[in-house]
């Protein structure tokens, strides 16, 4: 009765969690960390445990359905010019403050030019890429 | 006893999500919800797409005529946005989620945003008081005004000197209308002070030390550690325009070094700040010049406060400016002698004019005195 879904169930039974990274790990145990020093258990910790079981599930199900591994790849360092090149492109602190050290014009015109469009979108995927932010680091390290 | 692994493995989801559905029913609205940036953000999505004439326009909001058709066709068009802008400026509490870790790379992209969307506002404002909405004017500008105080929130420079950009749009939008509106005083003054409250300049110091220079600092090592000789590049993000002195840095070590000696300059700059606007102004050149002459990474990394405290003091005497108006505009010039200009000894200086007043404070701006004119809109 049961014989359909042998093949699902051994699948399963052959699935092992991948590894993570050491940062997502260290960012992980500090969170945890964080959690027990400042609170006390609560009862929602297991709707939380529960939570990062399903995660795990999630996780593990659609690499296999994807049949994707997560091997980090080799870290590479991506010249820091194109970043110069790409100039005022993207609203950053940076930029603003570029802007402003020059005048309050050059602010205002930048604005205008962030107003006028929506975000111009990355030309290539970067493994590293100088002063990056969390995201484009989580999805170079292949944890997004 | 085959379905048990797998009963195990959906177990969780379960929990999660009967846990999920008790937590948060769909049709209430939750404590999460109670964030004006989402509404900001709503009405952002709403917002047209501008064209060239009509970002033209909204940069001319205050003098455009309200007979051009173009002009009609804008105005008609963003109530979706101006009715999220209303509904985010009744929060208290606004969060825009921002990341500080990105430090330098920190992305903000509703400022621009937030700021045509107050552009947008103001032009509806106008169009509807001049057809006899007093009520418009009055919404459109409170929710300006709460947009400017939530935009900076952030200890941020750029969010704040943003937060007083769009704060002038309120101000220029009322106040060429303040002796026809004969708002109360009293009234006036008590929905000014229920607005949010800003971030202070003196609040970026910590963030600035933390998150930009202690950003750069925890990158240059992450870079070197992820392969050698890498920090050089982040090390010219800083740009073609620093000293001499930061551009001939060989070391990773050496960058770091220069970096660190900087953060106590933070703390002594934070102190400054907080100190009687007599007294900074006399402290700061000579702690510029020896700051820059301690460390070539001073001028680089450490903000330049004179054109952010200049503004902010302007954005202090224009709405000190506007708040004794309404009160001339409901008892008369006489008032003026009740109420002193924070940036002087006396009342603020009253001219009569055809279909109104202008006032002056004794604040100067770019060399001209602080003055505002109120009534005689142009049409």
């Amino acid at each position: 009765m049961n014989q359909p879904y042998d093949s699902l169930e051994a699948e399963l039974g052959e699935l092992r969690p991948c590894e993570v990274s050491p940062g997502l790990k260290w960012r992980v145990a500090e969170c945890l960390a964080e959690t027990q020093t400042i609170r006390p258990a609560r009862p929602w910790s297991a709707a939380l445990a529960g939570g990062l079981a399903a995660a795990c599930l999630a996780a593990v199900l659609l690499g296999w359905r994807n049949d994707q591994g997560f091997e980090p790849g080799p870290i590479e360092i991506q010249p820091f010019a194109p970043v110069v090149a790409n100039g005022d492109a993207k609203p950053t602190v940076q930029v603003y403050r570029r802007a402003l050290a020059r005048s309050s014009n050059a602010l205002h015109a930048l604005l205008d030019k962030h107003a006028a469009r929506t975000l111009p979108p990355d030309s290539e995927r970067a493994q590293i890429r100088a002063f990056m932010r969390s995201d484009e680091l989580y999805a170079s390290n292949g944890e997004l | 006893m085959r379905f048990s692994k797998v009963k195990a493995l959906l177990l969780p989801v379960v929990v999660v999500w009967t846990s999920i559905a008790a937590a948060q029913a769909p049709d209430v609205k939750s404590d999460l919800a109670a964030n004006a940036a989402l509404q900001y953000w709503q009405a952002f999505a709403h917002m047209p797409t501008l064209n060239k004439e009509q970002e033209k326009i909204l940069a001319e909001w205050s003098t455009v005529s309200l007979d051009d058709p173009a002009v009609q066709k804008l105005v008609a068009g963003p109530r979706t946005s101006l009715m999220y802008l209303y509904r985010g400026a009744k929060e208290n509490r606004c969060d825009w989620g921002l990341d500080y870790s990105d430090g330098v790379s920190l992305l903000l992209p509703h400022l621009a945003k937030a700021r045509d969307l107050a552009r947008l506002a103001a032009l509806h404002g106008r169009y509807e008081f001049e057809r006899g909405n007093k009520r418009a004017l009055r919404d459109d500008a409170m929710g300006i005004m709460a947009l400017a105080r939530h935009v900076a929130r952030d200890p941020i420079l750029i969010s704040i000197l943003v937060g007083y950009l769009i704060e002038d749009t309120a101000i220029d939008l009322v106040a060429p209308y303040v002796p026809q509106m004969k708002a109360p005083f009293p009234q006036a003054l008590t929905m000014y002070e229920s607005l949010p409250k800003r971030a202070t300049v003196q609040q970026t110091l910590p963030i600035e030390k933390k998150w930009m220079a202690g950003y750069v600092i925890r990158e240059l090592r992450k870079a070197e550690q992820a392969k050698k000789g890498s920090w050089r590049e982040l090390w010219q993000m800083l740009g073609p325009d620093v000293p001499d002195a930061v551009k001939q840095v060989g070391t990773v070590e050496e960058a770091i070094n220069l970096t660190e000696g900087l953060l106590p300059r933070y703390d002594e700059l934070e102190k400054m700040i907080g100190l009687p606007r007599e007294e900074f102004d006399a402290q700061y050149p000579d702690f510029k010049l020896k700051a820059s002459a301690a460390n070539p990474l001073a001028g680089v990394l450490l903000p330049e406060f004179t054109k952010v405290l200049a503004k902010e003091r302007r954005n202090q005497a224009r709405l000190a400016l506007l708040l004794a108006a309404i009160a001339v505009a409901q008892d008369g010039p006489e008032k003026l002698k009740e109420i002193t200009d924070p940036f002087g000894t006396g009342p603020f200086e009253y001219r009569a004019l055809d279909g109104g007043f202008e006032l002056k404070s004794k604040l100067q701006f770019e060399g001209q005195p602080v003055t505002l004119t109120f009534g005689q809109r142009k049409k």
